[in-house]
């Protein structure tokens, strides 16, 4: 899911907005700043730690950082985190399987991570008692070329290979809402602030 | 503060419908050498000529740019009563979506480019052409947005910094020296070897020699906003007035000016794709 929030500026500003009367339309305010906010959103994006289980990164917060943008109105400044997934972490809840899809399918290693299961062609459906339960690899021969010998000749062995688990499968997921994955409400209105004492320094010449 | 309804990146999203597909036998660097106008109007990939493949590539790009919220009654919770579920495509679903379109095509690449950049359905391939189209639509969309009338006289600068890590890391000082060298913008070039930053003003040059790839560089993609080479991990943002002046990049008082590439007026002056 993506996000988008909303900054209300006659909330934060209205006497400063009406002092900056003249000076600048309130459309201008919001998108200065809107600007700002944009950029508070987007470091804290890139600054998110690494992934839990410490498997490569698939960029998924510096994609959030790209999809951030600001749209500014007289009264509001809108941020708006356009990539599928931000809501989800940012607001938790149950997560079901789409489509025609049974499972719901969760990396159970770093070649996993970040792939849909439906990109390897060398797994098959591992069963319990209970049923499907995970995406493990299939069974594989590996031969494995020994020395040559004096005579040209070389010797080989075979070991079978395979079996580890890809992906586990589950009917379906809840998550925890997660609100320190975007600035908390202190560090976005802080912005706002000193944004707009900045402009009020500028437009009055510096006398703010 | 949050809101139930999600708001496009309408400047990226525009920039994206604005681009006819354009399917062709080019390598990067004749892609590159096309006019800067024609290129950001068109959407192609080095050595694609199947047209079905890049109609494919610019839908799945556009839902990974404007995920949509529907609202569905199997899905409402206590934590969600509307229901919400966003509807758009994650990179690896774009990826798959991709290769099954290609071996619906009987796609088969030649057996010594197997699983190389130049084997359209490798996942090397694939995620090149997903992230660089859909970063030169965000790229372009916050271009406009960065460069907005409203915008430029409190953010009159903008500084290049590092958005991803990269296992082989460019020299990007030394290609921001180059880039003020060829474009003479000594303030930015002085900036850099005062602060460590690389911040220009917003309508300065550097932002061309950059992209444009001064100092000979051929990996560049010939605009004055990120993506500025292929599988960057480098991005812009905004300098406020009070930064740029400390870092003699701007007088108080003197009037900022934007980039005077207008992309919001190239992107809505003709309908591209005949509709």
């Amino acid at each position: 899911m993506a996000i988008s929030a909303q900054v209300n500026i006659t909330d934060l500003a209205t006497p400063a907005i009406t002092a900056l009367e003249g000076a600048m339309e309130p459309k201008q305010i919001a998108a200065a700043i809107g600007e700002a906010e944009v950029t508070l959103f987007q470091k804290h994006f890139v600054n998110a730690g690494p992934n839990k289980q410490g498997w490569p990164s698939t960029d998924f917060w510096s994609r959030a950082a790209k999809a951030t943008n600001a749209q500014a109105s007289p009264n509001a400044v809108i941020i708006s985190v356009a990539q599928v997934g931000v809501r989800q972490r940012l607001q938790g809840g149950d997560i079901f399987p789409t489509g025609d899809h049974q499972y719901l399918a969760i990396p159970a290693r770093a070649e996993a991570y970040g792939r849909a299961p439906e990109e390897f062609d060398n797994l098959k459906v591992g069963y319990s008692r209970r049923g499907a339960f995970a995406l493990v690899e299939n069974d594989a021969t590996r031969i494995n070329g020994g020395r040559q010998n004096k005579a040209g000749q070389r010797d080989f062995s075979t070991e079978v290979v395979g079996g580890g688990v890809f992906f586990w499968l589950v009917k379906s997921v809840h998550q925890e809402p997660d609100p320190t994955v975007i600035p908390d409400d202190r560090d976005i209105m802080q912005v706002a602030s000193e944004t707009l004492n900045a402009i009020i320094e500028r437009v009055s010449g510096g006398a703010s | 503060m949050l809101l139930d309804t999600l708001h496009p990146f309408t400047a990226a999203m525009n920039a994206h419908d604005a681009r006819a597909i354009a399917p062709g036998d080019w390598s990067s660097a004749e892609i590159r050498a096309l006019d800067a106008g024609l290129r950001r109007l068109s959407f192609q990939s080095a050595h694609t000529m199947i047209e079905d493949l890049l109609v494919r590539y610019k839908e799945d790009i556009g839902t990974m740019l404007n995920p949509t919220t529907e609202q569905r009654a199997d899905r409402v919770t206590a934590a969600n009563p509307q229901g919400n579920v966003t509807t758009g495509l994650s990179q690896p679903y774009a990826r798959l979506d991709i290769k099954r379109l290609l071996q619906a095509l009987d796609y088969q690449p030649e057996p010594e480019e197997a699983g190389t950049i130049k084997d359209l359905s490798s996942n090397q391939r694939i995620n090149l052409v997903l992230d660089t189209n859909r970063e030169l639509a965000q790229g372009a969309g916050r271009f406009i947005q960065m460069n907005d009338a409203d915008v430029i006289d409190e953010f009159p600068a903008q500084e290049l910094v590092r958005f991803e890590s990269r296992v082989k890391v460019r020299d990007w000082e030394e290609r921001w020296r180059a880039a003020a060298a060829e474009s003479g913008d000594t303030d930015a070039a002085a900036a850099l070897e005062d602060s460590g930053r690389m911040v220009a003003l917003k309508a300065s040059p550097i932002w061309d020699s950059l992209g444009d790839g001064a100092g000979g560089y051929d990996d560049t993609l010939g605009n004055p906003y990120p993506p500025f080479a292929f599988n960057s991990g480098m991005w812009v943002q905004s300098v406020d007035r009070k930064d740029a002046e400390e870092l003699g990049l701007i007088e108080p008082g003197q009037k900022a000016q934007a980039h005077p590439l207008d992309l919001k007026e190239l992107f809505s002056s003709e309908d591209t794709n005949g509709n």
